[in-house]
């Protein structure tokens, strides 16, 4: 397999991830479903968590992974307390797209 | 327990009392009344015990704790207590007097709205003054000495609801605020000459280091050299404060108002204990003064005008309140003169006596108040000693120590006072002394006036005075007998070789330097002693004559001398000149500062801010509520900022 594609080095892991950071970027800003822009936002906290485990191993440093624990920990409550304001936002509004919640405005 | 810590309690004590009412007891009366009475046993069980110690201790004795509290470049301004002889005492009298007047306060109050903040402010007071006299620096005296104008200011102006009274806090607050603008220059500018003279480590705050540095004379005496005028101007910047505090002519005009306070404040702060700062500071600093003859002349002679004019004063007064704020103010002119003729001990002694028995004539005038249903003239009174047997005798004693009767209280302290203005060194010392005299006999004449108006002949009243309850008798029977045995504080020697512990309370007051010579007031001298009693037996049997027996008319003897009393009610026109100096100078400033700020200033920020609201109204339209916009608007901000952070590397 090293002879097809070359050795991989750190840099293809952060390449990863800063790709897997954009994507989630995109959706997070163009898409309408709250439930799609949890989810791209769920992909931008794995890409970063991809560059904390990428540049981990390149220092050979644990403290990284050691991050990652914690952005994995805060990523599931979050997810939690999301979906029930997305529940919420079902019930006041009868649907999930966020343009329907403008509330907040200057 | 140690000295700092009960000097400690005794400042916190009340403090702590004032803080429980108001949190937490606002709507219990009776608990709010007996935790104030507490703190203020409580401050005076440690004095005591205080007391028991400092006298043992050798004259000269002092005990200062001290934290330390800012620190300014080299300058550290320290919080702490001062237990000495002068301290102790002081404080002695406000918290014994204070705590007479605390329990004589659970009854007159009784009735009254606001029961409860009364004595949150009345305890919040005692704090404040009793901060005055533990203090260790000029800058923690002068924290504690705007917190007494403070807690003065919501005591005089307790009746809230009367515009007068509201009139007379301000008039309290603003007259000893001006008095209080030069105390602050005074600080300043003794500071400052001594820092640039003798450099960081000799300049200090502390009254010790500055008692330290002016024991050497030719230290002091080369600071002089080249300071003379502005170490002058420091000392009576200072005393400026002390003036409006002890209500000295011409910043005497707020005391006979504060009388619109309850009479139990009248007694608490305008007999005992505001009034005395003055004195007291004097005392405290008269290191500072004794160097130069003028400061003190100036002193002397404030003292004695202000004694003269105040007790002619009181004769045309027809509320019994009114004759005892003048009264007050003339006797502290005598402390007054006494400290300018070199004799703070003849001055803390007065202001000792003084306490106690003017705080009796204030809480006999207060329970005569209150036994005729809250009336306060005199012309409506006569009769009572019949009805109030107890407030009549007591308040008969107090009237004998004020007009210096022996050998009650006030004849030791009138002829302390009377025996330094005689052996005073002062330009027109003779005449100081004459006028002492003579207020010695004004001030027995109008007592007598007052007494026979009040409690003689026939009730001219419409109520139905009656005796007041214990609360109120057992106060003043405490503080009679003060009146009639303060003297033996300080026998002058010549009539006793030793007295004890309680003399040295006084000679310990000595707070010159010592190479300045204390003044001869310790040597009783019958002569003065003589003249003095004569005067005051004159003054008495003119009232008698006038009031009493009534053979002498005094509206006769008015109509004949109309001019004089004319000035006299208008109380020599002081008020009239101030309203004219505030309506013709102060306000014409005002309206130009008004123009100033209302017009240029205003305008600059007004517009200032209309043009930020326009801008924040353009930016406004791009929030609309769009979640998914403030991101795409945080993403550009991240991306400008990384842009700018790459360019510029």
């Amino acid at each position: 397999m090293d002879r097809v594609f070359g050795e991989i080095t750190t840099s293809h892991y952060v390449v990863l991830s800063a790709l897997i950071f954009a994507v989630g970027l995109c959706g997070v800003v163009t898409r309408r479903n709250a439930v799609v822009i949890l989810m791209s936002l769920e992909l931008m906290l794995n890409g970063a968590n991809l560059a904390f485990v990428a540049f981990s191993r390149h220092h050979a440093n644990l403290q990284g992974q050691v991050f990652v624990f914690f952005v994995i920990a805060v990523a599931a409550a979050e997810a939690a307390v999301a979906l029930a304001i997305i529940i919420a936002l079902n019930r006041v509004k009868g649907g999930v797209s966020i343009d329907d919640a403008t509330e907040l405005r200057g | 327990m140690d000295l700092p810590a009960l000097g400690y309690v005794i400042l916190f004590a009340p403090l702590l009392a004032a803080v429980c009412i108001t949190l937490f007891t606002l709507r219990h009366k009776a608990v709010s009344g007996a935790i104030a009475v507490l703190g203020m046993a409580a401050a005076l069980g440690a004095n005591v015990l205080v007391a028991l110690e400092v006298f043992r201790s050798p004259a000269g004795f002092v005990s200062i704790h001290e934290l330390e509290w800012l620190k300014v470049g080299a300058v550290t301004i320290p919080f702490g207590v001062q237990l000495d002889a002068l301290s102790t005492l002081m404080a002695l009298v406000v918290t014994g007097v204070g705590l007479c007047i605390f329990v004589f306060s659970l009854g007159y109050m009784k009735e009254e709205e606001g029961y409860s903040r009364y004595f949150a402010c009345l305890s919040l007071f005692a704090f404040s003054m009793l901060g005055i006299v533990v203090s260790t620096n000029l800058v923690q005296t002068f924290i504690f000495w705007e917190l007494v104008g403070v807690s003065s200011y919501s005591l005089i102006g307790y009746y809230f609801h009367k515009d007068s009274a509201v009139d007379a806090g301000k008039k309290a607050f603003l007259t000893n605020r001006i008095g209080d603008f030069g105390m602050t220059w005074g600080i300043i500018l003794l500071f400052y000459t001594l820092y640039q003279a003798l450099g960081p480590d000799q300049a200090s705050f502390s009254f010790a280091k500055l008692r330290l540095l002016y024991e050497d004379e030719g230290a002091i005496r080369a600071v002089m050299e080249h300071h003379a005028g502005t170490l002058a101007a420091a000392t009576l910047l200072i005393f400026t404060g002390a003036a409006a505090k002890s209500a000295q002519v011409p910043l005497h005009v707020w005391l006979p108002d504060a009388m619109e306070g309850p009479t139990p404040v009248s007694a608490l702060m305008h007999a005992a204990t505001m009034v005395a700062a003055g004195v007291f500071l004097v005392s405290r600093l008269f290191f500072l003064f004794a160097p130069y003859p003028q400061a003190l002349a100036v002193v002397a002679w404030m003292g004695g005008i202000t004694a003269f004019l105040a007790a002619a004063l009181a004769f045309v007064q027809f509320d019994i309140k009114k004759v005892l704020a003048y009264s007050t103010l003339s006797q502290l002119g005598y402390m007054v003169m006494a400290l300018g003729m070199g004799s703070p001990a003849a001055a803390m002694f007065h202001l000792t006596t003084h306490a106690f028995f003017k705080a009796l004539l204030f809480l006999g005038s207060g329970s005569v108040i209150h036994g005729c249903h809250h009336e306060q003239d005199m012309r409506h009174m006569g009769g009572l000693a019949k009805k109030m047997p107890v407030t009549f005798w007591t308040f008969l004693l107090g009237t004998g120590a004020l007009a210096g009767i022996f050998p009650l209280a006030g004849f030791w302290s009138k002829d302390a006072v009377l025996g330094a203005a005689h052996a005073g060194h002062v330009p027109g010392a003779a005449v100081l002394y004459g006028m002492g005299v003579l207020v010695a006999f004004m001030t027995a004449a109008y007592m007598g006036r007052c007494c026979w108006l009040t409690f003689a002949g026939e009730y001219r009243g419409h109520a139905h005075p009656h005796e007041s309850p214990i609360t109120m008798t057992a106060p003043l029977v405490v503080l009679a007998v003060g009146a009639v045995l303060g003297g033996l504080l300080s026998l002058p020697a010549g009539i006793v070789e030793h007295a004890g512990w309680m003399e040295h309370a006084l000679t310990g007051v000595r707070t010159a330097p010592s190479w300045f010579p204390e003044a001869e007031v310790e040597h009783f001298h019958p002569l003065v002693a003589g003249i003095g009693t004569a005067a005051a037996f004159a003054g008495l049997f003119v009232a008698w004559m006038f009031f009493g027996k009534r053979a002498w008319s005094a509206d006769a003897f008015v109509a004949r001398v109309r001019p004089l009393h004319t000035l006299l009610v208008k109380k020599y026109y002081f008020d009239d000149a101030y309203l004219w100096l505030v309506r013709a100078v102060q306000q014409r400033v005002a309206v130009v500062c008004d123009f100033v700020e209302v017009r240029i200033l205003r305008w600059f920020v007004d517009t200032l801010a209309a043009i930020h609201r326009w801008i924040g109204g353009q930016i406004r339209l791009l929030l609309d509520g769009h979640l998914q916009r403030y991101v795409t608007l945080a993403l550009l901000g991240v991306v400008l900022i990384v842009a700018a952070v790459l360019v510029g590397s």
